[in-house]
């Protein structure tokens, strides 16, 4: 049994265990109540701090777990593509870009800043401190990038760098490099063309200036500066009045609004320069537009006419003067010409009249002695009149030929040039003169030839014949004269030889002058006055052919003349023979109808006899009326027309005309013109009607080959 | 090739000779940071100016302790440094003057500073960690930390509370150049190299509990355990006399708090006079602490560094903050040597504190830190 002290122990024990666990109860109560509302009056208190941190940690730890693998990761990713992007912009800018922190650490750089320093990528990798790495770098001065916010540089291999030092306010910086090589060499071509433009509108003689649309100028060159300027005084930025003044302004204002409208204005104008001289001056103002057409300012070009004025005005004086001078000397040439037409006008008259006024009597003197000698005369007497008939006939050829001579100084004789055989020259020449030579006892012998030529046969036969005239005259009895022909290219060289005495050759030119003779025919009756050589000369020239004489003292001479030969029988020439219709061949028929009309009777009946002579068939009509009466016109047979232009009343030509209007057949017939009519004007307008020409009298060799020519050019066609 | 971290350390009793052969080894290279812990033997103001001596254009930052661990490993009255290359660490330093009255908003304030000089550009591979150093006599730790843990929000925190080899009588916090009492040092570092911040122990909880029925939080004393004498009946709980009670005896037998599923290490710094019992952290009233049972240090800190290094690799450096009563466990168990050897192994350098910081929470008898990798380019 536990005594009463004993039980008050345990009761005391068991009182004070209560109080303490009403203690711990109390403090644990206590301890929660805290723990829920840890801030307390605001303070915490440190074990309750402490809790919550550990129960923030927790949390915290609790949540950062959940976020690692969603949150975090994301938010790191799209951070790290900020950071690409931003890498690659940075690496993409065509400058070198570093980005240094305030410790001088390099934070953000690119690859260009590499190329730009010379630093390799270890280096700036490595690298803790940036400015003492670029303190190694390539740049020529790396310190300057650190003592000034901008500053040059130049690489080792020339490039020119400028360094840009942004302070960021972390006490970092941004420099930026950029290569300005480029520019920098842009820069001085600029300076050095500027130089140039300056050196050049400097020189040019002329002022030159710019003012922008509101006046000011914006350029002047030395010699615009040199007029209006005291040496040193400002004109750029300056507004007009302040160079023209008030009253200058108003006078250029009409010009200026002009050019400030947009067209060109020139004009002159008398300024005073800054010495106070008064110049006269030409001004151009020209507008410079922008692109959009607007006028922005304008050029002026002012050029100093003064001394060009007085020279021009002291030329105009002198072209006065001169034009004077010029109008009198004319007066006297044409009053000098005058004089020379009228002497060689009279000349021409007098000649003209001695033709008419001397062959008149001349003729009326050869009739007489004509009918005396058809008188019973005794032998003296005879002897004595046939003398006289001699010396008249050759008074009458002295007269014709200087009457020729006259015509072919005054130009009045045309060349009517024509495609002939030379036969058809040389043998009625040949005839002609062989009973004159033969009458003096020389031998003529003719060596023809199968050309044609082109000349006018007519002067060609007064040529040649003046030729063996020649002959004639200076060869002896017992002589030989040759009348000959030679090809030489494309000319055809007809030649008269004679075994006379030859000329010397200091002679051979002047033979060709009028009355010139030569001495060795003196001892000849009166044989010319040796005007016939200056005949030949003149019609050779009219013909354009070329005249030679060639010769052999004591042996004779050659006179040639050479005449365009028609290449007819080259058989080697076949092109030319198909594009020249002028060939004859031997295929043409002499055959079939040809009309033939003229209002002589006689030449209709001579005509026809030669045409029906040939093979033709002939049909005659000597006027209009005939001609249509009959009814040969509509025969498709019909070859071709002869007729005369003067057809009484009617003129040929119209009259075949309006007969083949109304013609059925499709054929038409050739035509050939007849007439004695020279003029140019006809022959152009028979060239024009597509008929033949010939000219009176006709010679039937000439009209047979013309009528063969035709028919082939028909044939042809 | 420049280290990221270089480390040195000195046994010489003088501070200038201290402070030159820590510059032997540190080197002239360009560094950015020095973070070191002293023995509170030196003369300290003389060692201040030393090292402002040698290194005078670098930021310092360090605090006095209750043992260092050195290259060598375990050791006292000594200095380690640990130079930190400007090139892959950024340390921000934020000084905390007067810790009695530092609360959210300067906290707050401080942070954004710090975080405000951290440039922009370039952060893409950097991150950050947070060191705070406290006064380890100050008792502000857990105030201090909960506005710093507010304020620092997702970025990994941990420190230690300076010690002066256990004569509880002045510990310091060294930065600007000179020692302080009554301060904090908070220290940002950022680095593109990988890191992982840690914190571990050794311990088991046992079935006895004790409830705080009488304590004065704000100075760290509980007078009462279960409304008996707090000396008296931890006494009891450990089975030896009042007056046997001695730091070894607190190490061996710790009391925790557990606080959702951890239990946190309420270290004993003291038997007081009164039978009360002064902490090295805050115990409020109504607080449950759970005895612990300890174990070996080794085979916990094996496991743990086993797992950082297989996430981040072989470690560069360690920073660690080894509570002083670990220290005390180790030598009450002959493992020191084992534990150097240990450190060594994995670089780690660091002090033995009077409480760790792990994120905002202030601890006891652990080992906290963080540890720093090669990076994945060697450098």
């Amino acid at each position: 049994m536990a005594s009463e002290t004993e039980l008050r122990h345990q009761l005391a024990e068991r009182e004070a265990k209560i109080a303490r666990l009403e203690r711990i109860n109390q403090a644990l109560m206590q301890r929660i109540e805290q723990g829920s509302s840890p801030q307390l009056n605001g303070v915490h208190s440190p074990f309750t701090a402490f809790q919550h941190a550990a129960v923030l940690a927790e949390q915290v730890r609790e949540r950062t777990r959940e976020l690692k693998h969603s949150a975090d990761v994301s938010k790191q990713k799209a951070l790290a593509e900020k950071m690409l992007l931003l890498q690659n912009t940075v690496d993409n800018l065509s400058q070198g870009v570093a980005l240094v922190n305030g410790q001088g650490q390099l934070e953000v750089w690119n690859a260009k800043l590499l190329d730009l320093t010379g630093l390799s990528r270890r280096q700036l990798g490595l690298t803790n401190d940036f400015q003492a790495c670029l303190m190694r770098s390539a740049l020529s001065q790396p310190q300057q990038i650190f003592s000034q916010t901008r500053s040059e540089q130049k690489l080792l291999d020339g490039r020119t760098i400028a360094a840009e030092r942004h302070p960021l306010p972390d006490a970092g910086y941004l420099l930026a490099l950029t290569d300005i090589s480029t520019h920098v060499a842009y820069a001085a071509s600029l300076a050095e063309s500027e130089r140039w433009l300056r050196a050049i509108t400097d020189n040019v003689p002329a002022m030159i200036a710019y003012l922008s649309a509101n006046g000011i100028y914006e350029f002047v060159n030395r010699g615009y500066a040199e007029f209006y300027l005291q040496p040193g005084q400002e004109i750029l930025q300056q507004h007009i009045t302040e160079i023209h003044g008030e009253s200058g302004y108003q006078r250029l204002q009409p010009y200026i609004a002009e050019v400030l409208n947009g067209d060109n204005v020139v004009f002159e104008i008398t300024e005073t320069n800054i010495q106070g001289v008064s110049r006269h001056l030409l001004k151009s103002y020209v507008p410079n537009r922008d692109s959009a057409g607007k006028v922005l300012g304008f050029f002026v070009l002012n050029r100093d006419i003064t001394e060009r004025k007085r020279t021009s005005e002291a030329l105009r004086q002198a072209n006065i003067l001169l034009e004077k001078r010029v109008q009198e000397r004319t007066a006297a040439l044409s009053q000098a010409k005058n004089e020379a037409e009228i002497a060689n006008a009279s000349k021409s008259q007098f000649l003209a009249a001695v033709s008419h006024d001397v062959l008149q009597p001349l003729n009326a003197a050869r009739l007489f002695n004509g009918a005396m000698l058809d008188q019973s005369l005794s032998p003296e007497v005879r002897g004595l009149a046939q003398k006289a008939a001699r010396s008249l006939d050759d008074v009458g050829d002295l007269l014709r030929t200087l009457v020729d001579l006259s015509k072919l100084d005054a130009g009045a004789l045309a060349a009517q040039v024509e495609v002939i055989p030379v036969d058809a020259v040389l043998k009625p020449l040949a005839d002609e003169a062989e009973a004159m030579l033969a009458s003096k006892g020389i031998r003529l012998r003719l060596q023809s030839s199968r050309d044609w030529i082109i000349t006018d046969s007519a002067l060609l036969t007064r040529i040649l014949r003046n030729f063996i005239s020649n002959a004639y005259r200076y060869t002896p009895a017992g002589g030989e004269v040759l009348l000959g022909c030679r090809r030489r290219g494309t000319q055809l060289e007809i030649q008269v030889l004679d075994t006379g005495p030859g000329i010397a050759a200091d002679q051979r030119k002047s033979i060709f002058r009028e009355f010139h003779r030569l001495p060795a025919a003196e001892h000849e009756h009166a044989g010319g006055l040796g005007l016939g050589l200056a005949i030949v000369e003149r019609l050779a020239r009219l013909l354009d052919h070329v005249v030679d004489v060639k010769s052999k003292v004591g042996r004779g001479s050659m006179f040639s003349i050479q005449v365009p030969r028609q290449q007819a029988d080259q058989s080697s020439d076949r092109q030319a023979r198909r594009d020249e219709p002028s060939v004859i061949p031997n295929t043409i028929q002499e055959q079939g109808l040809i009309g033939v009309i003229d209002n002589d009777p006689a030449i209709c009946q001579a005509l026809e006899s030669i045409l029906s002579g040939w093979g033709y068939t002939v049909v005659l009509a000597q006027n209009r009326e005939q001609l249509v009466a009959q009814d040969f016109w509509q025969d498709r047979e019909l070859r071709a027309v002869i007729v005369d232009y003067h057809l009484g009343a009617d003129f040929g030509t119209d009259v075949v005309t309006e007969l083949l209007q109304q013609r059925l057949s499709s054929a038409q017939p050739a035509v050939l013109l007849l007439t004695a009519n020279h003029s140019q004007a006809l022959q152009d307008q028979a060239r024009e009607l597509g008929f033949e020409l010939l000219h009176k009298p006709v010679r039937p060799l000439q009209l047979r080959m013309t009528l063969r020519t035709l028919f082939s050019r028909s044939k042809s066609r | 090739m420049d280290k990221s971290i270089v480390s040195a350390m000195s046994a010489a009793k003088d501070s200038a000779t201290a402070a030159e052969e820590l510059a032997t080894q540190l080197g002239n290279n360009k560094l950015g940071f020095i973070l070191f812990f002293c023995s509170a033997e030196y003369d300290l103001p003389e060692l201040a100016a030393a090292l402002e001596e040698q290194f005078p254009q670098v930021p310092k930052s360090g605090c006095t302790t209750a043992g260092e661990l050195t290259p060598a490993g375990y050791a006292r009255g000594h200095i380690v440094a640990l130079g930190f290359h400007a090139s892959d660490f950024r340390v921000a330093v934020g000084p905390i003057q007067n810790l009695t009255e530092f609360d959210l908003l300067q906290a707050q304030e401080l942070i954004d500073n710090l975080l405000l000089s951290e440039p922009v550009y370039g952060a893409q591979q950097r991150q950050s960690f947070a060191l705070t150093l406290f006064d380890g006599l100050s008792a502000q730790e857990e105030v201090a930390l909960f506005s710093l843990q507010t304020a620092l929000g997702k970025i990994p925190h941990f420190g230690g509370s300076a010690g002066d080899d256990n004569q509880l009588t002045d510990t310091y916090i060294y930065f600007n150049g000179s020692f302080h009492t009554n301060a904090a040092v908070l220290l940002i570092f950022t680095t593109a190299l990988p890191f992982e911040v840690f914190s571990t122990h050794h311990m088991e909880p046992r079935t006895e509990k004790f409830v705080v029925t009488a304590a004065s939080d704000d100075t760290r004393t509980v007078y009462e355990l279960n409304a008996e004498p707090a000396a008296e009946a931890y006494a009891q709980y450990v089975g030896c006399a009042l007056t046997e009670l001695d730091a070894t005896v607190f190490a061996m037998h710790p009391l925790a708090v557990r606080m959702g599923n951890e239990y946190f290490v309420r270290s004993i710094q003291r038997v007081n006079d009164d039978g009360s019992l002064t902490f090295y952290c805050a115990v409020g009233e109504g607080a449950v602490l759970t005895a612990m049972a300890t174990q070996p240090i080794l085979p916990d800190l094996e496991q743990r560094f086993a797992e950082i290094e297989k996430s981040i690799g072989e470690p560069l450096v360690t920073i660690g903050c080894d509570c002083v009563l670990r220290r005390l466990e180790c030598e009450q168990r002959n493992e020191v040597a084992a534990a150097s050897a240990f450190y060594r192994r994995h670089q780690v350098l660091g002090f033995n504190t009077y409480g760790e910081h792990f994120n905002g929470i202030h601890i006891n008898q652990t080992f906290t830190g963080v540890v720093i990798g090669r990076g994945e380019d060697g450098v």
